[in-house]
């Protein structure tokens, strides 16, 4: 109940932010507009790449763009980071919650919140671009389970990096390489079916994988024969992770001065 | 010019003996941008393995462009970047008037204040990258080819600069650039990964000119490929020199107007 409060507090408290609203919807043609030019110009004069059509492509990546921008746990990677470093973390410390499900909770408000403008933005950026989304209903609750699953995957992952700032202090190199590698792993660089069969293989063993690339790919009507093996996957990379974090944070703590705070 | 020299010589000592204390730091801008670059390799490779052509650019020539656009980002880095990124903090802080008050021209200063030498291998990467594709080119490389895009590489590293110089400098009139700084950031992502010959219409007026980020990689490609016209090295010279005197124009402008907000 506790943390449903939180989460609550986090998406009124979205409101106040009226700017952020505006730029994280325009934020989500930047890719859809890369996409269009370069595969725009891919596709000139030609039907299809790899079995798809151009308008299969322009709705890979609106579906992977929707997913991605969903995704607001990095900023509270940078978040704990910087409360670890200013300080101010020992506030949360002394909630009588774990600071995992504190994060976690202010994650998913605010996610909730900008979820109804994520859905105006892909249906703006659908007309705009002459998209006609080409989707599979069948494969809807799979996939909205593997990107909830993702989602709370993702949250875990930044816990993870964010709480490093007790053993490193400044985790902003690590932040960067993971959103450089992120890029391509969950597929919003390039679709992975166009990697070597190798790099395909091996991305399948990461959670990345699951995240936004397959029920994009599931929710189009391809890979679905993945899916249920994708949801298990998932679940089990969280259990994981979860477990990690509970030690890394047990292991961690301690170094706390709670300096600024 | 020889007392500007000794003093960017005293920034690089200073800036080398803070960097030393964060080890894992010194090398982060080569460890992020060299992902950032690996990325982009693989993706392109990925996009050529189902295509001969993009825009009538081949795969040598693609290579080409990510080499340049990650030297041009090397330079960027090693020289200025830390330095000017700063600026539009130091207006809004009023951090900036310590550097008014010292005997050394401010923009200097920042310029070179934050030299980091961490991304020296990135330069290093850039070039291995640049080697392979230049070996792939249907005519190899002359050296009067070699030597023009040098010189465009330097040219589009300073337009780079004047973008950025530019940008910030808004600040001196409206304080806060993050926003600005946003956008700027999806331009340069959005510029790196499609060569500027992909452009058409409106996209290629914004990037070729308005905003022209779309040069930075492709133009140099092109010298090295032989693919340019000598009226097309002359727009994209002319373009960077333009940008120069807008850059430095809107600073002193800006220092003008500066109150020194939160000194």
């Amino acid at each position: 109940m506790r943390y449903v409060e939180i989460a609550l507090a986090t998406f009124k408290a979205q409101l106040s932010y009226r700017f952020d609203i505006a730029v994280n919807m325009l934020f989500t043609v930047s890719r859809i507009l890369l996409a269009h030019v370069l595969w725009g110009a891919i596709y000139a004069g030609r039907g299809a790449v790899n079995g798809m059509t151009l308008n299969q492509m322009m709705t890979y990546y609106i579906l992977t763009a929707f997913v991605a921008q969903l995704d607001l746990s990095s900023d509270s990677g940078f978040e704990i980071a910087n409360r670890i470093r200013g300080g101010s973390f020992s506030s949360v410390m002394v909630l009588p919650i774990r600071p995992t499900g504190f994060f976690a909770s202010q994650t998913a408000g605010a996610s909730a919140f900008y979820l109804s403008f994520n859905l105006i933005a892909a249906a703006a950026w659908t007309l705009l671009f002459g998209v006609r989304p080409e989707i599979e209903p069948a494969a809807l609750p799979a996939a909205l389970a593997m990107v909830a699953l993702g989602l709370v995957f993702m949250m875990q992952m930044h816990f993870f990096l964010g709480i490093l700032a007790f053993r490193f202090t400044d985790v902003w190199m690590f932040m960067m390489i993971k959103d450089n590698l992120l890029l391509l792993a969950t597929g919003a660089m390039v679709p992975l079916f166009l990697l070597p069969d190798w790099l395909q293989a091996a991305l399948r063993y990461l959670p990345f994988y699951h995240v936004a690339y397959l029920p994009s790919m599931a929710l189009m009507g391809r890979l679905t024969n993945e899916l249920a093996a994708g949801i298990a996957a998932l679940a089990a990379w969280n259990g994981a992770m979860a477990v990690v974090n509970r030690a890394a944070y047990r292991s961690f703590r301690v170094r706390f001065d709670g300096v600024g705070a | 010019m020889r007392k500007h020299l000794s003093l960017i010589w005293l920034l690089l000592k200073l800036r080398l003996s803070r960097a030393m204390m964060y080890r894992l730091s010194f090398f982060g801008a080569f460890f992020v941008d060299g992902a950032m670059v690996t990325t982009q390799l693989i993706a392109f490779q990925a996009i050529y393995a189902g295509v001969d052509s993009i825009a009538g650019w081949g795969r040598a020539e693609a290579l080409l462009f990510v080499g340049t656009f990650s030297l041009v980002n090397a330079l960027n880095m090693v020289v200025f970047f830390f330095g000017i990124n700063g600026l539009a903090d130091k207006v809004k802080t009023g951090e900036l008037d310590g550097y008014l008050v010292k005997p050394m021209n401010p923009l200097v200063r920042l310029t070179f204040e934050n030299i980091d030498l961490g991304s020296v291998p990135l330069l290093l990467y850039s070039a291995a990258i640049l080697s392979y594709a230049g070996r792939l080119l249907p005519s190899p490389p002359t050296p009067g080819r070699v030597l023009g895009y040098v010189g465009m590489a330097l040219a589009m590293t300073l337009l780079w600069y004047d973008l950025m110089l530019i940008l910030r400098s808004i600040s001196f009139y409206t304080t806060s650039v993050k926003g600005i700084q946003r956008v700027e950031g999806s331009l340069i992502e959005l510029n790196m990964r499609l060569p500027g010959v992909a452009f058409r219409g409106a996209f290629k007026a914004l990037f070729m000119l308005v905003l022209p980020y779309g040069l930075i990689g492709t133009v140099p490609a092109e010298v090295m490929a032989g693919l340019i016209a000598p009226a097309g090295a002359a727009y994209a010279l002319a373009i960077a020199a333009a940008f120069t005197g807008l850059a430095l124009g809107l600073f002193r402008a800006g220092l003008r107007r500066y109150d020194s907000a939160g000194g």
